[in-house]
């Protein structure tokens, strides 16, 4: 029995554990990247060094062996700096992207690839039951959303961007022509009472997502038809009001109080309601305090549609977050690498193995499948995204010169992409143990290192019966199962 | 290029030498390398058909290592050194120069015709002729751009030649008509010092008489090779300096009296005409005389004390009988009769001797470690990867004095109680290993290795294993790793290798220095070598002197000394500049201002300052060595040489290297600075072995002590105008209008007009500084 401390608390283990191990029986949480039970530790990532009897030295805690009577260190601030950098050097080095740019882009942060990808399978109920999670109204949205994501689109430099827009419509028009329109569910009622002033797309979008949220939501509009600049902004062959009108009747099976022509006195709402959010310019009368919000026009002018939907949306939440008495830090965006721009033969291999037909060209299904799955098969897995967005790392930090992008896509169903690899070499250990014969091999050295097939033959020659255990155990997407997470 | 279709039987043939087994991977791909040039795809596979080794292990272990490559070379293959001397004195301009010239794409390293293969390296260890070329085994040394052409023909010339041996054993000859001693260093054989050895051969037996020729290891004084020593019967020593092989006949018509009365005359008309006469410094550098009481030689000598290069310039590297009568073995014989393993680690902890691989790890603690480990079988290892640029002393010991070296490996082993050994030398060093190779076989016929040495009951035995271009091999445990026929990649310690080595045997990994200092430590025992020194480092210590000092070589000093000692007594100073800074300790150690020239030479003092001892390398710098670009040129080595393990050291030392040159090209930014410090000090402390933690070094000392000159380039200036994106190449007024330089220019960046002062397009000039070297006015200056 070795016993050894651990910031300041003491430990018992067996002989032969790690400060790891110790520190792991202790429930002090070690980030680890490159450890996996089982197998030697390469001590590569050195996301897990502690400090040891207060030598200068930082020590990888996954391979240093625990020994009596040791002090170890690893809560301080400065060993968490140095895991942060340790992290932010290799996401500086990191060719791969969590979320897609069109993900990124979209105002209201729609996961855009999962949803071409639901087309492109026919699955209606879940492309609508997504979408509505994201997307107030995606019938109007689907007809006059400026659609940055189709510029973000790394297909556009190709043959043209996935008509994404289209396919948001034909999910949002196919489910209200259906005889039994999805109704989405909301979180149990809160008792709380929320007014909305402004019947504008930032007014009804968070109308939309507080009766959601479990909120008891009235909506105040002075003209006599719900919608504000909606109704007025667009031509009637580009949104017709029964369209308009059959998206907004979403608010009313929700159970969303609309009361249209009806002035309101944002001070006499504020004694009624335990909330009140102005989203409309023209009040005429100053309001703050607790328990007064705002969003669209009420924040500044907003003539985008779909940034006033993102802005309600966005205020939802900080108000859901104020009657919960949670503190709000603003609208969380996931964690994401950033890629760039890529260049044609990059462009090319990536459309490999997707449908080729041009724009617009064929069925919904066949335009989703033209999307190039650049967003990352592995997020909710992937440990460098998960640490990046505990540590709240900075990917920029260290950009380098970036890589080549290269993708190695001829296995039945593991795909390898080494700009995403952190060189741990556990795939290259679980091909020897598992005994392949080709395997995997650590090519090349320093900075340059990669891991590969030998003589770069096929994939499907150096995984066979490591296949399934080399995509587990990866602790990024680098090594990935094709169809990825749904 | 095509591929060549290649012969498989021979692939049969080296596995079948070689040995089936996974360790014989490395051997075996430096025999295919040897015979194709290059590692056929198919030759690979053929290897892994037929002997234990994996394609996973075949292809790893190959892309590891530096010399191995996978497409055809060149014809001509031409290795552009760029150690630390070389790289102050021009390599890059001259790598340039010579692709240029060559037609070889950017990017590529082989012209498209398959002519030539140009190559960087890390280190030829010539530092003293820097800048070097090597092709076809022959070094030639004192190269500039301008001088490419020539260079080439050179090249091709020593092509056409066969290629002759250094390393056989020389007839002797008797002692009555005395000895002339020829220096025969790799530094010495560049100059020519291998056809002036023929030549004196030929000229003594022209001569009809038997004058003993001898071929003697390193002088030291690399400045001034080649140089010949004449032992005249009845005279006083002479030390002939820079001599050519021309002038071999007149040497020995100088100095002998031919026998017969019509050669007699023959001498004496040759000595007439021998413009050899003349004792001091020519100040041409031509061929001039001088003895041993020259000022300058005694300068250079005065403060050294020869104890690891013991009888330098006497000694012939392969003469057993000479070295045994010189004391060689005397010290084992001394320690295998007393018989007491014990009382050898005593005296050598006595002597206070610690590892000169830089570490300075106690020796003596080291071997009782691994005497007290568990387990019969133990290995010492003698570590001869010396790839520090600007570093070449272990290559001067092993290829100078292989029997001590094996001497001392002897005795470490009997201390440790070892009975296996290990040579493990870089491949870059040839002549090391083929010196090495012989002496171990004479060694060996002698009894002083194999079974039962001397009746004493301990059975030792040595072998050689060539490094295959990896820096980091240098450390213990990827040393092991790559003679385990693994990638070289250093693994954490604990277990230490004398617990845990190779093959999971206790073992000790000893520097080549470390062991060349133990037989003097027997013979004349503890106190007297712990009389040198200071209070923690004691006797004495190597150094490869390069750089911008007038008399570079490779010396051997007592610790305690200055380095301002080292640089103006035994240097004699820096020509015609302004002494700025020494780089001690290559790329794990940093860059001193001459402010602190009085630092001693001692571990502690070294690493106070923010360097460290090192392996022993010391290049001086003047007013024209940037230190952003040196910091910049340590970090390219070492991110280069980077196994590629851990994070800090393959991504951060490359974090580093982005920032360095974007301040070295006039594009750093306001934080750079402090993001370079804050890399600089993290990959220090988490690094796992010592390669990652000691780079940072050279960017902190650089940051420490010339923090104003990074400042500088963030304000757009290169002090020393060495950055070419902030320096100008400008004609002055002296300029005659010779168009000399028009003609050089690569780029057409001047126009030709004879009789005018000439001007150059900076838009156009890449600043290869061919121009300036090629002005026989010197009006061209960089701004």
């Amino acid at each position: 029995m070795i016993t050894l401390s651990i910031d300041g608390r003491e430990v018992g283990v067996d002989d032969g554990a790690t400060v790891l191990d110790a520190a792991r029986r202790l429930g002090v949480d070690i980030p680890t990247m490159c450890q996996l039970e089982g197998l030697e530790p390469s001590s590569s990532c050195l996301i897990c060094i502690v400090r040891v009897n207060g030598s200068k030295r930082l020590v990888p805690s996954c391979a240093t062996p625990a020994a009596d009577g040791m002090v170890v260190e690893s809560e301080t601030g400065e060993i968490f700096q140095a895991r942060k950098m340790a992290l932010e050097l290799l996401l500086g080095d990191h060719l791969g992207e969590c979320l897609a740019p069109c993900h990124r882009i979209c105002p209201l942060n729609l996961d855009i690839p999962r949803m071409t990808r639901q087309v492109k399978a026919g699955d209606q109920g879940r492309a609508i039951a997504d979408l509505r999670q994201a997307v107030p109204f995606p019938g109007i949205t689907g007809r006059i959303c400026p659609a940055k994501c189709e510029v973000g689109c790394r297909r556009r430099d190709a043959d043209g961007a996935v008509s994404i827009r289209s396919i948001e419509c034909h999910v949002a028009d196919t489910d209200r022509m259906s005889a039994d329109p999805y109704l989405p569910s909301g979180a149990p009622e809160s008792g709380k009472g929320v007014a909305v002033v402004g019947g504008g797309p930032a007014g009804l979008s968070a109308a939309y997502f507080l009766r959601l949220l479990g909120h008891a939501v009235t909506v105040f509009e002075r003209e006599e038809l719900l919608g504000g600049r909606l109704r007025r902004a667009h031509s009637p062959d580009l949104l017709p009001p029964e369209v308009l009108d059959a998206e907004l009747a979403i608010l009313a099976r929700l159970g969303v109080d609309l009361r249209t022509g009806a002035a309101a006195s944002l001070w006499e709402l504020r004694e009624a309601y335990d909330v009140v959010l102005a989203a409309t310019s023209g009040l005429g009368e100053s309001v703050a305090g607790e328990g007064v919000f705002a969003a669209g026009d009420a924040v500044r002018r907003m003539d985008d549609p779909v940034r006033a939907m993102a802005s309600g949306k966005e205020t939802a939440q900080a108000i859901d977050a104020w009657l919960a008495g949670r503190e709000w830090a603003g609208p969380v965006r996931e964690f994401t690498t950033v890629v760039g721009k890529l260049t044609e033969p990059e462009l090319k291999l990536y459309e490999q193995g997707t449908a080729n037909q041009g724009r617009d060209a064929g069925t919904i299904a066949e335009e989703g499948a033209r999307c190039l799955r650049c967003d990352c098969r592995a997020t909710a897995t992937c440990l460098l995204k998960h640490y990046g967005e505990k540590f709240n790392a900075d990917h920029k930090r260290y950009k380098g010169k970036r890589r080549i992008f290269t993708q190695k896509n001829d296995h039945p169903f593991v795909i390898y992409e080494p700009g995403k690899c952190i060189a741990c070499g556990i795939c290259v250990a679980i091909t020897k143990e598992m005994g392949e014969e080709l395997g995997l091999t650590f090519i090349g050295r320093g900075f340059d290192v990669r891991v590969g097939v030998p003589f770069d033959a096929p994939l499907s020659d150096a995984l066979g019966k490591a296949a399934k255990s080399v995509v587990e155990n990866c602790p990024t997407g680098a090594l990935a199962e094709k169809r990825g997470q749904v | 290029m095509e591929s060549p279709i290649i012969d498989l039987e021979l692939v049969d043939l080296v596995v079948a030498k070689t040995g089936r087994s996974r360790e014989a991977v490395i051997p075996i791909l430096q025999e295919l390398q040897a015979a194709y040039r290059y590692l056929p795809e198919d030759a690979l596979r053929r290897v892994c058909e037929i002997s234990d080794i994996t394609p996973a292990d075949i292809v790893g272990v190959g892309t590891f290592y530096d010399h191995f490559r996978y497409r055809p070379m060149g014809r001509h293959v031409l290795r552009v050194c760029h150690g630390t001397a070389c790289h102050v004195k021009g390599a890059v301009n001259l790598q340039n120069a010579l692709e240029d010239r060559l037609g070889i794409p950017a990017g590529d390293d082989t012209d498209p015709q398959g002519r030539y293969t140009v190559m960087k390296v890390a280190c030829l260890g010539c530092c003293t002729l820097a800048p070097v070329v090597q092709s076809e085994q022959k070094t030639f040394g004192h190269l500039s751009p301008a001088g490419v052409p020539e260079l080439l023909e050179a090249i091709d010339r020593a092509a056409a030649e066969a290629g002759s041996s250094v390393g056989e054993p020389l007839p002797g000859g008797s002692d009555g008509d005395g000895e002339i001693r020829v220096g025969l260093g790799s530094c010495c054989v560049v100059k020519g010092s291998l056809d002036l050895l023929h030549g004196i051969r030929t000229a003594v037996a022209a001569a009809g008489l038997s004058t003993l020729v001898r071929r003697v290891g390193c002088v030291g004084a690399c400045h001034r090779t080649p140089i010949v020593e004449v032992l005249a019967p009845g005279r006083e020593p002479r030390l002939y300096a820079e001599v050519t092989p021309d002038d071999a006949g007149r040497i020995v018509a100088d100095n002998f009296r031919s026998r017969g009365f019509g050669r007699w005359v023959r001498g004496m008309a040759s000595r007439l005409v021998a413009p050899l006469v003349g004792g001091d410094v020519d100040a041409d550098g031509n061929v001039f005389r001088t003895d041993v009481r020259d000022p300058q030689v005694a300068e250079f000598l005065g403060k050294q004390v020869h104890i690891a290069t013991e009888h330098y310039g006497v000694q012939d590297p392969l003469d057993l009988d000479q070295a045994l009568a010189l004391d060689a073995f005397a010290a084992l014989g001394q320690v295998l009769s007393a018989g007491d393993p014990e009382a050898v680690i005593r005296e050598v902890e006595l002597a206070g001797l610690r590892g000169r691989g830089g570490g300075g790890f106690p020796t003596a603690r080291k071997w009782a470690l691994a005497r007290a480990a568990a387990g019969e079988h133990k290995v010492l290892i003698a570590n001869g990867d010396e790839g520090d640029p600007g570093a070449f002393m272990d290559r001067m010991i092993l290829e100078s004095y292989p029997y001590r070296v094996i001497e001392g490996l002897s005795i470490a082993a009997f201390a440790v109680g070892a009975c296996e050994g290990v040579f493990y030398v870089r491949e870059e060093y040839p002549l090391a290993v083929e010196r090495l190779t012989f002496a171990l076989r004479a060694a060996r016929e002698r009894g002083w290795l194999g079974d039962d040495i001397w009746g004493s009951g301990f059975d030792f035995d040595v072998r050689i294993v060539k490094g295959a271009g990896a820096f980091v091999c240098g450390e213990e445990t990827a040393l092991i790793a790559s003679i385990e026929g693994r990638r070289g990649m250093p693994a954490l310690r604990p277990p230490y290798p004398v617990e845990a080595g190779l093959e999971g045997r206790p073992t000790v990994v000893n520097n080549v220095e470390t062991l060349a200092t133990l037989p003097f430590i027997i013979r004349h025992g503890a106190k007297e070598y712990a009389t040198l020194g200071t209070a923690k480092s004691k006797g004495t210590k190597v150094f490869s002197l390069a750089g911008k000092v007038l008399r570079g070589g490779l010396i051997e000093v007592p610790m305690g000394i200055t380095i301002r000692e080292i640089v103006m007594e035994i240097g004699g100073g820096v020509p015609g500049g302004k002494w700025k800074a020494v780089q001690v300790g290559g790329p794990s150690g940093g860059c001193l201002p001459a402010a602190l020239a009085d630092t001693p030479i001692d571990y502690e003092a070294l690493t106070e300052t923010g360097a460290m001892m090192g392996s022993g390398g010391l290049v001086v710098l003047d007013e024209h060595d940037c230190m952003v670009d040196m910091a910049r040129y340590f970090l390219q080595f070492t991110q280069n040489e980077s196994c590629g393990k851990c994070t800090f050291c393959r991504v951060g030392t490359r974090q580093m290297l982005d920032i360095l040159t974007r301040i070295c090209a006039g594009e750093g930014r306001a934080k750079d600075l402090d993001e370079l410090e804050a890399l600089a000090k993290t990959t220090r402390d988490g690094s796992v072995c010592g390669l990652g933690s000691t780079a940072p070094n050279p960017v902190l000392t650089t940051l420490r002590y010339f923090r104003e000159e990074y400042e500088a380039h963030l304000e757009g200036r290169c002090p020393a105008g060495r950055c070419l994106s902030l320096i100008k190449y400008h004609v002055k007024g002296n300029c005659t209008g010779c168009t000399i330089c028009s003609q050089h220019c690569p780029v057409d960046a001047i126009p030709f007009a004879p009789y005018e002062r000439h001007v150059i397009d900076t838009d156009l000039c890449t600043a290869c500084d061919v121009c300036r070297g090629a002005c026989p006015e010197d009006a061209i200056e960089v701004l």
